[in-house]
């Protein structure tokens, strides 16, 4: 893949979750009140430290996906959110689905991921296209424009 | 051991590639993840907004029925009626609309021995609220907890609302009172909150709260020229 193409996944990719984490620490007992809704963490402790500290890291490998650093670790770090978030969701829409009277893709709520309510259907779709964007990076590396460091496998041998 | 690429490079022998390859990825690892964390635990803890790991937010709470949510707002009176019994529960007592309007009038209210308390955030507060009620956020007691608590230790009855129905933080903010030493008999709750308030299309007012008696005559007064005059 091209290495120009890479770097623009790695910007969409690290620009959303900059912005994403960013809403969320705006506004984290609004997260706090979501996470309590997902029923998934019982434990005080769990809550608060999910509430305070997943925005912050968000927005820090968000981050480091825009600059280039540590591209392989943060894109597969966020692939791993990405996915325990997506399967989240499908959770709490299951939970909700008895008591509306819609199909599964008309039902939205608000899933605490910093975008406000949204249709179950289109968040999954698009956590799917971030997770194959980080996917991309994992295996392809960090492309153009990455500051550090720079490790394609095709690159080793001249450091 | 060096092989020839297409584009002209050289590949190290692949044992050699994957132990640097690896040796990379654990730097890469500590770097994202050793310095991510206690990045976000510094900025959450420096953030006056930020949450305070140790507290529990939500006590003496059960989890959350599947359908809390603002899917289905159409049944508010059933989300009242189960306010009330959480309520009950809780050991609080629950205030209707008319019993609060009522009270509103009184000169007990203008003395503040009746005490309103409104446990919303700052932005809720500022569109509109209930006159003379006292600002207080349990998410951020430490912004208005001396003047809440002053009030509410010589008040005789303490009234707390926030938007009504499956909104918890009124109880929250009540149990927070409690356990600051107000007692238990003076609380109560506007189960109903300031949704059902608005539903009935009884008035609010804005701005800051020592302006509030004047703007809520001024409000009165318009509302009985409009009886008078219709």
């Amino acid at each position: 893949m091209k290495a120009s193409a890479l770097c623009v996944v790695r910007w969409i990719l690290g620009g959303c979750f900059v912005y994403l984490g960013w809403v969320k620490t705006r506004d984290p007992v609004a997260f706090l009140k979501v996470i309590r809704e997902f029923n998934l963490l019982q434990a005080p402790l769990l809550m608060n430290v999910v509430a305070a500290w997943l925005p912050w890291f968000e927005c820090w490998c968000g981050l480091l996906l825009v600059l280039g650093v540590g591209v392989r670790a943060a894109a597969m770090t966020l692939a791993g959110l990405l996915a325990a978030f997506s399967i989240m969701v499908w959770l709490r829409a299951l939970q909700l689905m008895p008591s509306f009277d819609g199909s599964f893709c008309s039902l939205s709520f608000d899933c605490g991921c910093g975008s406000g309510e949204v249709f179950v259907c289109q968040k999954l779709l698009q956590n799917g296209c971030l997770f194959i964007g980080a996917l991309l990076l994992v295996w392809q590396g960090a492309g153009r424009l990455a500051l550090w460091p720079k490790v394609g496998f095709l690159k080793l041998n001249q450091s | 051991m060096h092989h020839p690429t297409h584009d002209g490079g050289e590949f190290l022998h692949p044992n050699h590639v994957s132990a640097c390859h690896m040796r990379v990825a654990w730097l890469e690892w500590l770097f994202v993840l050793g310095l991510g964390l206690p990045l976000a635990v510094v900025l959450n803890h420096h953030l006056d907004s930020g949450i305070d790991i140790t507290r529990d937010y939500f006590p003496d709470s059960s989890p959350q029925s599947p359908a809390a949510s603002k899917i289905q707002p159409a049944d508010f009176q059933a989300e009242v009626r189960e306010a009330i019994s959480r309520l009950e529960r809780k050991g609080f007592s629950a205030l209707s609309m008319d019993q609060v309007w009522f009270l509103l009038g009184s000169e007990e209210w203008k003395t503040e021995q009746i005490v309103l308390i409104d446990a919303r955030n700052e932005a809720a507060y500022a569109a509109g609220h209930l006159p003379l009620a006292y600002r207080f956020d349990h998410y951020h007691p430490e912004e208005h907890l001396d003047e809440v608590l002053a009030a509410c230790l010589v008040a005789s009855q303490i009234i707390v609302y926030c938007n009504g129905g499956q909104c918890e933080d009124s109880e929250f903010a009540a149990a927070y009172l409690r356990d600051m030493g107000v007692e238990t008999s003076k609380l109560a709750v506007l189960a109903e909150g300031m949704h059902g308030w608005l539903l009935a299309g009884h008035p609010v007012v804005l701005g800051d709260r020592q302006d509030d008696l004047i703007e809520w005559e001024t409000i009165l007064g318009n509302i009985e020229l409009e009886v008078v005059q219709p």
